[in-house]
């Protein structure tokens, strides 16, 4: 009986044991999510217990230090997503032995000549430069330009190639810099709908390609306006419709790009073009303010059209 | 008889690879001799233990918590203002406010650093035109209680081993910015610190800055007005420069035996608070680095090079004129060995050896015997001096 009593404990310890939470959140600052399979993503709480189900989201310059079972504390602060099952394995990053450093100095230093440069030839040669960037495209954003004002849905971001940058990260950052989406694009160009990836957030946000450069581009900001706050700003399309002046018209419209409101100006200066068909002035103007910002092959139909 | 001259032949050959040993770090050319080692300028081997030795994110102590330190007096003070409300323990500003500053913003750290009684402040251990401490314009506010924040390091680029945990100016002692907070935070660990009567601490690194609990200046308003902060009770702050967002900003950025690069030159790993922190861990832990003395290196240096002498003597008396290569390849294996025994000394223990005279007297040594070798049978030629190498090798 006293042994069945004893195992009874101990297996029903072991089961509570395995049970109770991996780890409870001690500090945090930023925004930091914490989402399980099947539910909804929900900010993350001080003394929250978390367990290895959950997985957590960090957005930039967010700071999450955790405590475990054992009383040991795990910092991160590197924006990502980390599940929390896999968090075991920064505890146990052991850093390398005493013998290894050794025989790796004994190596490089004593043993491997690099009279010929040959063993660092390859890690070397590509390694870093003696000189500067200038003039690259390190600030290669093209739309949205800075300071948009837009009520669109979908916005199309463009910006330059860069050079053996490899895959673009698309960040959206709110306005105090945390990353509200991020995304891995291959292409210079991806539309993005907005206010299905904000969640119907409206405001002003910042958005800026990471790369794997050591190139890195100034966020630009931008802001992602209601239907009737856009029309409260720049009255309503029946107004400029009402204008029947092209030059009036064409001076309405250079406002809204001075102002940010690009796409608002794209849509009048569609309108105006098709109700002048054939005014190659007309469209050579749309045709150019489109390339400016990124619109390649719309500026080439507009372009055509008036041919 | 033979042993007996083996073993008089191989200490004779030992003390003189030491007593040449010992005069050459008496020439001029003494520190351009021992920066010569392998790949780098400023490498001991001994920093191996160190570096890439901490483990990211994981808090090593959670006595210490570092806050970034705020760019001007007055957000200084709304600082010290905020911490305060929170007990703890110390508070250290590893700062130096040598100007006089604005009246306003001197006002504010006055009345921030009059609340609280624990509050340590940075001064500087000055050389010129002699030896004095720099105590700034907050030593009054702070009621004297200030430490020297200077690390021993004679240039920006030298690699911050060691420190001096007192001075002595004009009869009276002089604590480091370190000693004083833990004067204030452990009396034990101070007096263990005082007893040990050491000119220079070496500083065992335990930890970078991702492995201190680390407030930036832009978290510490958030902290506190999420609560956060009842946790800092009875630690000591350390308020400091720092970024705790790559990448890392040089100033106040110091190399370290840390670095991950252990030969060669690159980027300063770790900021001075950091270092100051390394030292408190390493004092409230009473994990000290101990040194073994400059005599009993000799005498470490003396024992291994005289069993390395023996080896080779015996291998001449057996073969007259041995193949240098042979013994040259022997030599190297010993002293990487002797090396690598000494590093797991010192890591296993915390008791450090100076390598040099053991390395060195090893090095000399095979050289030195040859000369020896012609002068011992000049002596047995002209005064019937006894060696080995007069004898003929047994057949």
């Amino acid at each position: 009986m006293k042994l069945i009593f004893t195992f009874s404990f101990f297996l029903i310890s072991f089961i509570c044991w395995a049970q109770a939470p991996s780890y409870c959140i001690y500090l945090m600052s930023g925004d930091i999510t914490v989402s399980a399979k099947g539910k909804p993503a929900e900010k993350a709480k001080l003394n929250q217990f978390l367990s290895d189900n959950q997985e957590l989201k960090l957005g930039g310059k967010a700071q999450l230090t955790l405590v475990t079972r054992e009383s040991k504390y795990l910092v991160l602060n590197t924006p990502g997503t980390y599940p929390v099952a896999n968090l075991s394995q920064n505890l146990k990053n052991y850093p390398p032995g005493v013998t290894q450093k050794y025989v790796s100095l004994l190596w490089k230093d004593l043993v491997a000549s690099q009279d010929n440069f040959s063993s660092v030839r390859k890690s070397a040669s590509v390694g870093t430069m003696g000189g500067v960037h200038r003039g690259d495209d390190c600030g290669g954003l093209v739309f949205p330009t800075p300071g948009l004002h837009t009520s669109e849905d979908n916005i199309r971001f463009t910006w330059r190639t860069i050079p053996k940058s490899g895959n673009y990260e698309l960040v959206i950052l709110d306005d105090q810099l945390n990353d509200v989406l991020v995304r891995q694009v291959a292409d210079t160009i991806v539309n993005v709908n907005i206010s299905k990836e904000l969640g119907g957030k409206m405001g002003n946000f910042y958005w800026t390609v990471r790369l794997k450069t050591s190139c890195e581009i100034d966020p630009a900001p931008f802001a992602f306006v209601t239907k009737e706050q856009e029309e409260k700003s720049v009255g309503s399309e029946q107004a400029f419709q009402s204008i029947t002046d092209p030059i009036q018209q064409l001076s309405a419209i250079d406002q809204l790009v001075k102002d940010g409101w690009i796409y608002r100006a794209f849509r009048y200066f569609d309108k105006l073009v098709k109700n002048n068909p054939g005014n190659k002035m007309l469209s050579g103007q749309y045709a150019m303010l489109l390339l400016q910002y990124g619109f390649s092959k719309e500026a080439e139909e507009v372009y055509d059209l008036g041919k | 008889m033979k042993t007996w001259h083996i073993i008089k032949e191989s200490a004779l050959v030992t003390t003189m690879s030491l007593i040449l040993f010992y005069l050459l770090t008496l020439a001029p050319v003494k520190k351009k001799y021992y920066k010569v080692m392998p790949g780098g300028v400023d490498f001991e081997v001994y920093d191996l233990i160190f570096t890439g030795s901490m483990k990211p994110g994981i808090i090593n102590d959670t006595n210490i918590v570092l806050v970034e330190l705020g760019d001007t007096r007055g957000e200084i003070a709304d600082q010290l203002n905020i911490l305060n409300k929170y007990h703890p323990k110390v508070i250290a500003v590893d700062a130096i406010f040598s100007s006089e500053g604005e009246q306003l913003e001197n006002l504010k750290m006055e009345m921030a650093l009059e609340q609280n009684d624990r509050i340590v402040m940075g001064s500087l251990l000055v050389d010129t035109p002699a030896l004095h401490v720099e105590k700034g314009v907050f030593s009054a506010a702070a009621k004297d209680k200030v430490g020297y924040i200077n690390i021993n390091a004679d240039k920006m680029t030298s690699v911050v081993r060691s420190y001096y945990p007192f001075a002595r100016i004009n009869d009276s002692m002089q604590r480091s910015f370190t000693s004083e907070i833990v004067r204030l935070y452990d009396d034990q660990a101070y007096q263990k610190l005082r007893q040990r009567k050491n000119e220079i601490e070496m500083v065992n690194y335990s930890a970078n800055l991702e492995n201190y609990f680390n407030i930036s200046k832009e978290q510490l308003p958030d902290y506190d007005s999420t609560g956060q902060l009842d946790k800092l009770k009875d630690k000591i702050i350390l308020m400091g420069f720092f970024k705790n967002q790559p990448p890392l900003v040089l100033e106040d950025l110091h190399f370290t035996p840390m670095n991950p690069v252990f030969s060669g030159k690159s980027f300063p790993d770790m900021y001075g608070i950091v270092i100051h922190a390394n030292i408190l861990s390493m004092i409230l832990s009473d994990q000290y680095i101990n040194m073994a003395s400059k005599n009993m290196s000799y005498v470490y240096a003396f024992i291994i090079t005289f069993l390395f002498s023996l080896f080779i003597i015996e291998a001449h008396y057996g073969d007259n004129n041995p193949r240098l290569k042979k013994l040259g390849l022997i030599q190297y294996i010993i002293i990487v060995l002797v090396g690598y025994i000494f590093i797991q000394l010192f890591h296993y223990t915390r008791y450090k050896v100076y390598l040099e005279p053991i390395v060195v007297s090893m090095v000399i040594s095979i050289v030195f015997l040859s000369y020896y070798k012609s002068l011992a049978n000049f002596l047995h030629k002209k005064f019937k001096y006894r060696t080995i190498f007069a004898e003929k090798p047994k057949t």
